[in-house]
């Protein structure tokens, strides 16, 4: 365990799905020598089977006693998708854009599909990224113990010269956020930006985003946004925590949804599209508690009163949503 | 009836009296026939060179010796495809020929089949054919046999592993002193090679590396070896394998060290093993709190070591002193980080601490490793004999 924990909140309410977030991370990190499927960022619909597909059906993490759980790994062609080209080059010619060969499946292969049936059908999205958990399944599953987290923050990352390819903590990851590089024959992850991090910078997914959803800091932090998020008003809570991973990515649960529309068609007042049990499925009990609290400090705002909690989630300075230079307390060792 | 090896060493004595007595006292060891018909494997000078090829006749003149391995039971890891498949894995049978010259020791090694798999750059879930020979760094009087699976601390071993690629073979060569330990060495290399016979549907696969040099001698008379092989079909890599137990190759013109030999064949001579059915009943009285072992599956999971089919992978050597000294032979674990204590927290930090109760052993302050598991020494030595019998023939 760490000394201190990086975290991320992401702000759902605020994302657009615009994907600036997967092509930062894409064109930073993966997009050569054997990492061209992977996303280790990606954003996808919820409800829907996400990326790769079906990944919460594919096990790992830990029983409700704390042992790892069994777990599979997804396949390119099957789960991930085999990456396509165009054919660029012939349209200049005078060609059809076409691909090059026939897309199976890929990320967002579903995208803006949702769930429910018309006019009440809804979706939002999901952006995803390694959790760096707290108790990482894939670190427990290594039986090599390649993987480790950074004392300093928390950052989960595979010593490569330890690395064998064996894909045990691929079949450990309940999210499915650790990657096989089948032409390096590693393990490969997101690293949280370490080298940005190490300058100070926010990760390259945090920095792009148009829609300000992403908050970078310490939990120990107890001035920053993620800590006031997280703990403060706990409004903030982690994806699927019933895998038992403690993971350092933290969600605003989607709030602001349209209402249904009756059989005239008219707007149901108070009715929200997203079922409250999905979104518990997704984010666990607490999200009722956390959805009110939202609320609550909305209509504070909205009648003029002051809200900590809707200015930090307006995030009015995008500078301001990255705390990085924050050392720990003395004499606390804890991460909040 | 009496070893023909004991008749000119009795008339030794006999001709040349009281002087020669105490020499003759001790005929030459001669080792069970079960012991060398299981166990061992003759290795025969090569009179016409050593063989290069899978198909070089010249491996005819090699004494064929045929091996079980068994699927890895005794930690399970996390692959729900691979346990599926380990769940209902057979035994597979390793063909064994080897022959030396002067300087150089050969292997050719045959394994059926169905079908052959290459791990690939285009796929994540594709995993290769592959085979492993290991050899103890240390072995010869005086030494216990390495841990089974890659060794130990006291005793590390150097394995050869040769992996079927789309481009080819694999090789890597690695010292190691337990599981998950293995570690690259630029120690005596070998040259590998793999073949697919589809129409037959056998991998066979030749070895072979100088006999000796300034970090290993294997130009000994009795060096123990053992296999392991990986199908990728079964999603078979690291710890999911079938391997088989220490066996010997007995190197032809080699002088034999009796001692040593006496030693490895422990188990195989008269009264050192006992009756397995009431050695059955003393496991589920003394072991089944820990461990799970054929049926009997009351302890924790993953608290012990699982001892189903333990006796296809162990020696007699090796269950013996488990039995008595389990402090001296403890099975490394698996990455402890897979249990832990979800009840406890360290305060301020969010994961919770690893479940020391898992562990199968600790360390004292010289950093010894200390069992969990206590000794059984108090037992009288037939119920030890019965329990070697039993976990010799234990089944999954």
């Amino acid at each position: 365990m760490s000394k201190r924990q990086l975290a991320m909140v992401m702000d759902l309410n605020k994302c657009i799905g615009c994907q600036t977030c997967t092509v930062a991370c894409k064109t930073q990190w993966t997009n050569r020598n054997g990492r061209e499927y992977m996303y280790w960022n990606n954003v996808e619909t919820k409800p829907g089977p996400g990326y790769p597909n079906k990944w919460e059906d594919m096990g790992g993490g830990f029983d409700a006693e704390g042992n790892l759980k069994d777990g599979n790994i997804p396949g390119l062609s099957g789960d991930y998708g085999i990456p396509w080209d165009y054919n660029h080059d012939e349209i200049m010619k005078g060609a059809e854009l076409a691909p090059r060969s026939t897309p199976q499946t890929g990320p967002n292969w579903n995208e803006d599909e949702g769930a429910g049936d018309f006019p009440n059908s809804y979706f939002f999205y999901l952006p995803r990224i390694c959790n760096h958990c707290s108790n990482p399944g894939c670190l427990a599953a290594c039986p090599r113990e390649a993987i480790f987290k950074r004392s300093q923050d928390g950052i989960v990352l595979v010593d490569q010269s330890r690395c064998e390819g064996l894909r045990f903590c691929i079949a450990g990851c309940p999210y499915k956020k650790i990657y096989f590089n089948p032409k390096l024959f590693k393990s490969e992850k997101c690293i949280l930006c370490f080298p940005r991090i190490e300058k100070g910078l926010p990760p390259a997914c945090a920095q792009q985003c148009v829609g300000r959803i992403r908050f970078v800091g310490y939990l120990d932090d107890e001035e920053g946004q993620v800590h006031k998020l997280v703990h403060k008003y706990k409004v903030a809570l982690p994806l699927h925590p019933e895998y038992g991973t403690e993971p350092n990515v933290y969600y605003v649960p989607p709030l602001a949804g349209p209402k249904k529309f009756d059989k005239t068609g008219k707007p149901i007042e108070g009715s929200d599209r997203i079922p409250l049990s999905y979104l518990q499925s997704l984010f666990g009990p607490e999200v009722e508690t956390a959805l009110e609290t939202l609320k609550t400090e909305m209509a504070k705002k909205k009648s003029g009163q002051p809200s900590e909690l809707v200015d930090l989630l307006i995030a009015f300075k995008h500078s301001e949503m990255f705390r990085l230079n924050v050392q720990a307390k003395k004499g606390a060792e804890a991460n909040g | 009836m009496a070893d023909s090896r004991l008749v000119p060493a009795l008339l030794v004595t006999m001709v040349s009296g009281l002087v020669a007595n105490a020499q003759a006292a001790k005929p030459p060891y001669a080792p069970p026939e079960a012991f060398m018909n299981n166990e061992v494997v003759v290795v025969k000078q090569a009179k016409a060179g050593l063989p290069t090829t899978t198909k070089d006749k010249r491996w005819q003149s090699a004494q064929l010796q045929s091996f079980r391995l068994y699927p890895q039971r005794t930690v399970r890891l996390n692959d729900a495809a691979a346990n599926a498949k380990l769940d209902v894995a057979q035994p597979l049978e390793l063909r064994v020929r080897a022959l030396a010259s002067p300087q150089q020791l050969a292997l050719l090694l045959e394994w059926k089949d169905e079908s052959a798999s290459r791990v690939s750059a285009k796929e994540t879930r594709v995993f290769g054919d592959s085979f492993a020979v290991q050899f103890p760094y240390v072995f010869g009087e005086g030494h216990r046999l390495p841990y089974i699976g890659m060794g130990d601390e006291k005793y590390p071993v150097i394995a050869y592993l040769g992996r079927a690629a789309d481009k080819g073979l694999i090789a890597r060569t690695s010292a190691a002193i337990g599981f998950g330990s293995s570690t690259r060495q630029q120690a005596t290399r070998a040259k590998m090679s793999m073949e697919y016979d589809g129409k037959e549907k056998i991998w066979r696969a030749t070895w072979m590396r100088p006999l000796k040099d300034d970090k290993h001698d294997l130009k000994r008379d009795l060096v123990p070896v053992a296999f392991a092989v990986w199908n990728g079909e079964s999603f078979e890599r690291g710890g999911n394998k079938s391997l088989s137990s220490w066996k010997f190759l007995k190197i032809e013109g080699q002088k034999i060290n009796e001692n040593y030999l006496t030693t490895m064949a422990f188990g195989y001579g008269p009264g050192e093993v006992g009756d397995a059915l009431k050695g059955k009943e003393l496991a589920q009285q003394s072991c089944a709190a820990c461990h799970h072992f054929e049926g009997v599956v009351t302890a924790v999971p993953d608290f012990a070591p699982n001892l189903s089919q333990v006796g296809k992978i162990a020696t007699y050597g090796y269950l013996r002193d488990s039995i008595l000294k389990p402090n001296e032979v403890v099975v490394r674990n698996l990455n402890q980080n897979r249990h832990y204590m979800k009840t406890e927290t360290i305060e301020g930090q969010r994961g919770h601490p690893n479940n020391a109760g898992m562990m199968w052993y600790s360390r004292d302050e010289k950093g010894d490793v200390i069992s969990k598991m206590p000794s059984f020494d108090y037992l009288a030595p037939e119920d030890v004999a019965n329990l070697l019998a039993f976990l010799k023939a234990v089944e999954k």
